[in-house]
């Protein structure tokens, strides 16, 4: 609008310093500082993705042959019900072992939870490898786990190479994503409330259970379904504590397109998984804010 | 805090950190298998893991394809996260959304994503293909962070600075880029550790000649039956928690001086 | 403000020149056909095996020709096929089975030059166009003595009585060393009616003892189970069961059947160093080079007819000792080469089903 008004006089008058017409050009500036980033996800991120998508549909022959594969060779329906049963088991354990101690975080003083903060984050930051490679020590045949056992007349409790063997790892890799968001929501609560039910004369676990829990809930969801999602495509702890037998989705992925070299229909396995992760995600995003977890990881 | 809440506290607490304990003596182990607990000692595994060339290689790999892959992740998601902080356009959240892609996406799919198209691309085993891989990977951490530290950032400083005759490039660099150093260095710091920790695409873009640190923890249980790793393991696990303590408690020292 | 960003681009298009400029100085052999002086990358099973093959092949070819080895390991069929499929091959000598040389013939692996490997050496039934076989090895059926002490088991159909013999076995990682023939063997095959194999057959018998059992990846996996004695029974190779009775650890084999094959060196098509490759492979099918081998790794040389000098330890896997041979099963590289890729897909659909 002030261009048109000026471009009469601009006609007669000397061109004027382009930092007088500095607001219209801030556009391009910003599209400038987000083409780098843009064309590098673009080049490295979606152009893969678009490709296995692609593959999915067109390798070997064009249509839907992987798809229809996937649900009638019997084999992937099975792992990906255990691959669901899995993660769930997971997500619930951690939820179980997490909310007490995110609870515990918020009733603690300011020192006390930057502590317990710290020693929630600490295995996140340590080599994912090596704390693979510790489980499998423990859970190995007479390792620490089966000896354990076998001091209560239990013998061969091998967990290596079983499903429990996996979850068991994959709650200690998952408990700081449950944790975090559990205690970012719970942190919104306002305790007083739990004070109000108390002075109205409900016992403490009534007003806990009424009060408590229900504002809790959208925690709840934002952690359980993130360590659900994440759980669901894990490729590590299955790979190195589990065995073929026992498949999951991710392990199924790596066999059909390393193994196989199946890209088609190692790409139509992606896919599913994929869509069922943003399935999830487009749900939960109506009750809780997934994103903001990754704040909280951020702020430590 | 009664006393079952504590008690399950510390039962997680153990359960959060006991574990990754193992490999510290299974490190000084002497046997060739991974058999615990130890029968005999022997320092042989670290020796093995300073001079065994492969082991050395693996460790160098890694800090040059996360040291790179940082600084990329760094630039660019530094920049991204400004931009869309600052601007207003039609796909704005399209776009945010975009950059954070990589950290929703299981890791399974864009690994295989990734080698599929390096196949044909031929970048599977390059430096260049490994970095850029990493890069997207970080992206979203880095983007994180700096919003983090953009929320807190006040930009009336800068409507000061310009009011005393300070160009934009000047504000940004004088200005900006010095308040936002806190969020953009730890920004560097998760990209890094994300690209030093990261394991599935770097097992499917390993060869010969490029294979990170975790790649080679990671076949040292697989396929070779290497003790190196419960050494390789110690000395990540001690490291990266003294660095993260470290971090922790020295600002806090900085803090109550000032105050 | 243009300025800035336009630098920002320029950083960032710096660096990944900067990782471009990296990687060709530090990564020598990327480009195929760079050096004609390189290291040959060697590539087989690893552990004592790769050794032995390090010492009685590779150093007399370093001595003889100057060329040196970078040695890779294990030996992945597919990683192979999506190097010679992506035009980037990095290996250029393999170890691997009959078979897989017969299936890959001329699509993924190089036709040998018969000028340079004399292909009289050979027994004319094992060669192949694109492989020449390297020594014969057994897979045998062995016992954790320990644990069987009093009723120990003597035939194949042992391994899959989970019943009578209790606990955990492991199997080789590779399908065409004799899985499913033991598999058929054990369900009371008669060794001449093996061939074509039952697959279907196969995988029933294998569905008996699934659940218990570790389908290895590597050969060094199957050594560390018998030694920590994770597995109370296991079909292993020749090589790494001397390694676990050397270990100490306490095995015997079962002489009903072994089954007997020949590993080939071949080479992927489009390797960077493929004439000093065929050189390789004509001095380690020598007579000295693969007589040596033999005694540092229980196998067979490739010509039958030298005598191989083994140990006590060697001689008791040794499954053409006097009185065993009437065990031998010799496995069908023909019928493998045929037919590795599509039992491949099958195997591996059962496996993780």
């Amino acid at each position: 609008m002030t261009t048109t008004a000026t471009a009469p006089n601009h006609m007669h008058t000397t061109p004027q310093h382009p930092a007088v017409d500095a607001p219209p050009r801030r556009r391009p500036t910003w599209f400038w500082f987000l083409a780098p980033g843009l064309l590098l996800l673009l080049v490295f991120f979606f152009v893969p993705l678009g490709n296995i998508v692609w593959k999915s549909f067109t390798d070997p022959t064009f249509g839907l042959a992987n798809y229809r594969n996937l649900i009638t060779d019997g084999v992937s329906v099975r792992i990906l019900l255990r691959t669901l049963l899995t993660a769930a088991a997971v997500a619930t354990l951690t939820l179980v072992l997490g909310f007490p101690y995110a609870y515990a975080m918020t009733r603690v003083s300011k020192r006390a939870r930057s502590v317990m903060t710290i020693l929630v984050l600490l295995p996140f930051w340590t080599s994912l490898i090596a704390r693979n490679f510790a489980w499998f020590i423990l859970e190995e045949g007479n390792g620490l786990i089966d000896r354990f056992f076998q001091l209560f007349g239990l013998d061969d409790v091998v967990l290596l190479g079983t499903l429990t063997g996996v979850t068991v790892a994959m709650v200690q890799v998952m408990l700081p994503y449950m944790v975090l968001p559990l205690f970012t929501s719970m942190n919104t609560i306002d305790r007083r409330l739990l004070d109000a039910a108390a002075s109205c004369g409900a016992p403490w676990l009534t007003a806990f259970r009424t009060v408590y829990l229900p504002l809790s809930i959208p925690g709840v969801v934002s952690g359980f379904s993130l360590v659900f999602i994440m759980s669901l495509g894990f490729y590590i702890t299955p790979a190195l504590l589990g065995t073929p037998q026992q498949a999951l989705i991710p392990q199924l992925i790596e066999i059909r397109v390393q193994r196989l070299l199946d890209f088609g229909a190692g790409g139509a396995l992606g896919v599913v998984l994929l869509a069922v992760t943003l399935l999830i995600l487009g749900v939960v995003a109506r009750i809780a804010k997934p994103t903001s977890t990754l704040d909280r990881l951020a702020d430590k | 805090m009664s006393r079952i809440l504590k008690a399950w506290v510390a039962m997680v607490v153990v359960v959060l950190l006991a574990p990754t304990l193992v490999v510290i003596p299974m490190s000084f182990s002497d046997s060739t298998t991974f058999s615990f607990p130890p029968k005999g000692w022997s320092l042989r595994w670290y020796q093995n893991f300073f001079q065994s060339p492969e082991w050395v290689d693996a460790l160098f790999d890694s800090l040059k394809v996360g040291l790179l892959a940082a600084v990329i992740a760094t630039v660019v998601g530094t920049s991204a996260a400004i931009a869309l902080d600052r601007s207003r356009f039609r796909g704005r959240s399209a776009v945010q959304g975009a950059m954070m892609a990589p950290a929703i996406v299981p890791s399974i799919v864009i690994a295989v994503a990734i080698y599929i198209m390096f196949l044909r691309w031929h970048l599977t085993g390059s430096l260049i293909g490994f970095v850029a891989a990493h890069s997207i990977l970080a992206v979203p951490f880095v983007i994180v962070a700096v919003n983090t530290a953009l929320a807190n950032y006040d930009r009336t400083v800068e409507h000061a600075s310009a009011s005393l005759g300070a160009g934009p490039i000047t504000t940004f660099r004088r200005i900006v880029l010095p308040s936002l150093a806190p969020g953009i260095a730890s920004g560097f710091v998760f990209a890094f550790v994300t690209s030093f920790d990261e394991v599935v695409v770097a097992l499917f873009l390993q060869t010969p000649d490029l294979r990170t640190l975790p790649v080679k923890m990671y076949n040292s249980i697989t396929l070779q039956i290497d003790p190196t790793i419960a050494a390789a393991s110690s000395l990540i696990v001690v490291i990266t928690t003294g660095v993260l303590l470290i971090a922790q408690f020295l600002p806090r020292r900085r803090n109550e001086n000032a105050s | 403000m243009k300025t800035a960003p336009h630098a920002l681009v320029a950083v960032v298009a710096g660096c990944l020149l900067l990782t471009a400029c990296a990687q060709s100085n530090a990564n020598g052999e990327t480009q195929p056909g760079a050096d004609a002086t390189g290291a040959i990358t060697f590539v087989s099973t690893g552990g004592k095996f790769q050794e032995a093959q390090t010492q009685a092949w590779q150093v007399p070819f370093t001595e003889k020709t100057g060329i040196g080895f970078v040695n890779d390991g294990p030996v992945d069929e597919s990683k192979m096929k999506a190097m010679v499929d992506g035009g980037k091959v990095t290996w250029d000598v393999l170890d691997t089975s009959a078979g897989a040389a017969g299936q890959y013939c001329g699509k993924y692996l190089e036709p040998l030059d018969f000028t340079v490997v004399d292909r009289s050496k050979f027994d004319p039934k094992t060669v192949g166009d694109c492989g020449v076989p390297a020594y014969f090895y057994s897979t045998l059926l062995m016992y954790d003595t320990s644990k069987f002490a009093d009723n120990p088991p003597t035939s194949v159909a042992d391994f899959f009585d989970l019943d009578k013999y209790p606990g955990k076995r492991i199997v080789p990682p590779e399908l065409s060393v004799g899985l499913l023939e033991f598999a058929l063997l054990g369900d009371g095959v008669a060794p001449d009616q093996l061939y074509p194999l039952d697959v279907d057959r196969a995988l029933r018998k294998l569905d008996s003892i699934k659940a218990k059992t570790t389908f290895s990846t590597t050969y060094g996996q199957i050594q560390q189970a018998m030694v920590d004695q994770q597995v109370t029974m296991a079909l292993t190779s020749t090589a790494r069961a001397e390694a676990v009775l050397r270990a100490g650890a306490p095995f015997t084999a079962v002489w009903d059947k072994t089954v007997v094959n020949w590993d080939d060196l071949v080479i992927p098509k489009g390797s960077p160093n493929k004439d000093a490759a065929m050189q390789f492979i004509a001095l380690a099918t020598d007579d000295g080079p693969s007589s040596d081998f033999s005694r540092l790794s229980s196998t067979l040389p490739v010509n039958k007819d030298i005598a191989t000098q083994f140990d006590d330890v060697q001689e008791a896997i040794n499954p053409f000792a006097p009185g065993r041979e009437d065990g031998i099963v010799y496995g069908d590289a023909l019928w493998w080469s045929e037919n590795l890729d599509t039992v491949t897909d099958k195997f591996t659909n059962w496996l993780v089903g």
